[in-house]
């Protein structure tokens, strides 16, 4: 982050001293000048008294004994030699006066009334313009001999000095301020400095660690926080830069282990890749042998069924047989009779003949969606276990609409309803319920088509209901059942009708419930 | 403002006495000295004898060993010696001590031989004019004559043998007495200017002052003039007289010094501390003026006396 120039630490610590040493500075100036001009005042008045004194003690013969040419010759000497005094004027109580000045003496007779009033008991002075002097420090000294007062001593001092201690005094001030600005400028740039360089030094070292630069050192060497903070700073450096090479080598220790398993994850799926292929394959070898066991079973089946079927063309094939045979030796054989026989027989075989066309209709391999009529199939395949029904006494239900039309493996579907109708039929019959029925009701709702597949034989038990898809898992005895046949009946519903399988018992018995899609719309 | 000048010589022949000075490219190395000596009493009114004793010893060397540099002579040794009484002084003259003497006129006039002293200078009042003795006397004391001085007061400079001698010499010709004989009230006072004074206040009636007195006094207070009137006049060029040994290798090259005072800073310092402004060159010559003025005393107080 960029550091503005008014905010960096030289400008302000720059500027807080020399506002602090200005402010210092002034405010005693401030203090000083009338303090000064004070002390010069006092020492005005004393060194006039002082003066005044001295005057009056050198003078006080002649005072006394009125020697007055004494008094001029001595005051003249002293304004010769004392050029800070513009006039002397002795005043005495009584007789003319005395004014002495650097060039001349004489004699007056009444003071003007500033002067005047000046001359009382006191010690007094005033700075007042006083003949040809702009401005005159006139002091006036009363003069008593043993409690008398004999006059006054006035003497007119030049401010000149007075006024040369205050320029002086100004002077010295805006001296003091001028070095003390000089002081600031120079003090304040090398205090500034020295509290701020380090900081700068080290604030830009920081920056460069802060980029990444590990190598920098701060060389700044001193006994004091400033130097603790040097020394503290390269220890973090150097901290720093420890872990930054224990980071790298861990790094890099991370990324071989990372490498080595990524490799071996890359291995390990090309391995699972393998095995979920040669599980795949194995699971489709599986199943296309299950639904090979599957057809060899049904086909088996059917062929008992076919055996039902021809039972009784058979039987009556041959009881045309032994008629005929009866009528001949009988002589009774005609031709109609024989014609009637003939026409018997042919149809007993035609119905022979049609039930090996079913079957073979049924297991001809059929792999195409088509439209199909779900009653027709149904029907079909119901006459294929016509005999069986009957034989058992089994009643047959068929509840359905002769128009419901759905798109589908038409051959796929006949086996899961021959399946169905089969395991119901082989319950029926071991269980023998009084009036064994088996209902098959299909009906269309608004976008699925529903077929159930009823049977009284008591329910599945509630053991097995879990397992009962499992492949084969059966309950039959052994020879009569594969346990492939609902397991292959859930697997073409949900796999390749895209619908659902699933079985609950009722009061009477076990329900199955295919649920379909209704595409045909 | 004027000032006699009698102290300034003095003081610049003390200075000049600081200086050892060769005559000739030849002597430039020579140890020559320069001592000087003068009658103390009439120099100390214009300044004390500390200021003198520096003014001679600090500032006049100062100011010779610079001036002599010009004029191509060292100085290597110098020396004032101040005299209170002025037969000592002429004492050391006669032994040789002393190179240049500072006195009143009269006074060398009566103890120093013509042979012995060669040419030498004097201070002179502001414009060159020459000093003067002066009987004064108050307006307001019907004072015209010496004859209405009886029975006045009247105040004498002390320890000026000169003025002692104008007065008598005054009272000699017009009374045929000295004025130690006549009814007088006789003060003394160490300075002219303060004989004007006390003649200004009334302290006294007259007095014998001089001339550059009278004249500074009256510039301060021009009322002088009113109440203060000269009665009689004795010229004297310059209260004292500078003269050098006349045998002293360097009278020509140190007057010409002494002249170029004025010219420096210095030098105008000294001069003010005698309070003479002005040096002119004096001859020994100009001492028969005096020789002849003290005669014609002796010759009155002789007469008188007879």
């Amino acid at each position: 982050m960029a550091i503005k120039q008014k905010n960096s630490i030289f400008i302000r610590v720059f500027l807080i001293f020399g506002s602090l040493v200005l402010a210092i500075t002034l405010f005693f100036a401030f203090m000083v000048v009338p303090m000064q001009k004070n002390a010069f005042k006092q020492i005005m008045f004393t060194q006039a008294e002082t003066v005044s004194r001295s005057i009056v003690q050198a003078s006080s013969d002649a005072i006394i004994s009125k020697d007055f040419g004494f008094i001029v010759e001595h005051n003249v000497e002293v304004l010769k030699n004392n050029t800070s005094i513009h006039y002397i004027l002795i005043s005495p109580k009584v007789g003319d006066k005395i004014w002495i000045n650097q060039e001349n003496w004489h004699l007056i007779e009444n003071l003007n009334n500033d002067i005047a009033q000046l001359e009382n008991n006191n010690i007094t002075y005033k700075i007042m313009p006083i003949e040809n002097y702009e401005k005159v420090y006139h002091f006036v000294y009363p003069i008593q001999f043993s409690g008398i007062s004999w006059g006054w001593l006035h003497i007119g001092f030049s401010t000149n000095q007075y006024d040369k201690y205050i320029n002086d005094m100004y002077f010295q001030i805006i001296y003091i301020i001028g070095i003390s600005l000089i002081l600031i400028l120079c003090v304040g740039y090398l205090f500034a400095r020295w509290i701020s360089q380090p900081v700068s030094i080290i604030s830009h070292l920081a920056t460069q660690v802060a980029g990444g630069d590990l190598t920098v050192r701060s060389t700044i060497e001193r006994g004091d926080e400033i130097g603790v903070l040097s020394d503290s700073f390269n220890q973090m450096v150097d901290s720093l830069m420890q872990s930054k090479k224990h980071l790298e080598n861990y790094n890099q220790e991370l990324e071989n282990k990372v490498l080595k398993r990524t490799q071996e994850l890359a291995d390990l799926n090309k391995d699972l890749d393998n095995k979920i292929k040669d599980e795949v394959a194995q699971r489709q070898k599986q199943e296309a042998l299950l639904i090979h066991q599957s057809r060899l079973a049904a086909m088996g089946e059917m062929i008992g069924a076919i055996a039902h079927q021809w039972r009784q063309p058979l039987n009556a094939l041959g009881l045309v047989q032994q008629n005929l045979q009866f009528k001949y030796q009988m002589d009774k054989l005609d031709d109609d009779f024989m014609n009637q026989s003939m026409d018997k027989s042919a149809r007993l075989i035609q119905k022979m003949s049609s039930t090996i066309d079913d079957f073979r209709n049924f297991f001809k391999p059929n792999k195409h969606i088509e439209p199909f009529n779900i009653n027709n199939i149904i029907k079909s395949t119901a006459d294929l276990l016509e005999a069986q029904l009957k034989n058992n006494n089994i009643k047959l239900q068929i509840i359905c609409n002769e128009n419901l039309i759905i798109k589908g493996f038409q051959g796929e579907f006949s086996q899961v309803i021959l399946n169905l109708l089969n395991n119901a039929k082989d319950a029926l019959i071991e269980n023998n319920p009084k009036q064994p029925t088996i209902i098959i009701d299909a009906i269309k709702n608004n976008d699925t088509v529903t077929i159930t597949i009823k049977d009284n034989a008591g329910g599945i038990p509630d053991g097995i209901i879990d397992k009962i898809y499992d492949p084969y898992f059966t309950t039959k005895e052994e020879g009569k059942g594969t346990g492939i046949g609902l397991y292959m009946s859930k697997i073409i519903v949900e796999n390749n009708m895209s619908g659902t399988l699933r079985a609950f018992n009722d009061a009477e018995g076990a329900n199955f419930v295919i649920e379909l899609k209704n595409n045909q719309d | 403002m004027k000032i006699p000048h009698r102290i300034l010589i003095n003081l610049i022949l003390a200075s000049c006495s600081m200086l050892s000075i060769p005559t000739s490219a030849d002597e430039l190395k020579k140890d020559i000295r320069l001592n000087m000596g003068y009658y103390f009493n009439s120099i100390s009114e214009r300044a004390n004898r500390t200021d003198i004793e520096i003014s001679l010893n600090f500032w006049a060397k100062e100011l010779f060993d610079s001036e002599a540099k010009k004029h191509d002579f060292i100085i290597s040794s110098s020396r004032a010696i101040l005299f209170d009484r002025i037969e000592d002084m002429q004492i050391a003259f006669q032994q040789g001590e002393l190179d240049l003497i500072v006195a009143p006129p009269l006074l060398i006039s009566r103890y120093f031989k013509r042979s012995e002293l060669g040419d030498g200078f004097v201070g002179m009042l502001e414009g060159k004019k020459p000093e003067a003795l002066l009987l004064i006397a108050r307006n307001d004391k019907n004072i015209n004559s010496i004859k209405e001085l009886r029975g006045k007061r009247l105040e004498l400079v002390e320890d000026d043998e000169l003025a002692d001698i104008f007065i008598d010499t005054l009272f000699l010709k017009e009374l045929k007495k000295g004025y130690k004989n006549i009814d007088l009230a006789i003060q003394r006072q160490k300075k002219s200017n303060r004989i004007i004074l006390d003649v200004f206040f009334d302290k006294t009636d007259a007095g014998i002052v001089y001339s550059s007195s009278y004249t500074l006094m009256a510039e301060l207070n021009p009322d002088i003039k009113n109440k203060i009137k000269p009665l009689a006049e004795l010229p004297i060029k310059g209260r004292n007289f500078i003269f050098f040994r006349r045998d002293y290798p360097l009278i020509k090259e140190l007057t010409s010094v002494a002249m170029s005072f004025p010219d420096s800073v210095r030098g105008k310092q000294i001069l003010e501390v005698f309070k003479t402004p002005e040096i002119i060159n004096c001859k020994v010559e100009e001492l028969a003026k005096f020789d002849n003025y003290y005669n014609e005393y002796l010759r009155l107080k002789n007469k008188t006396n007879k």
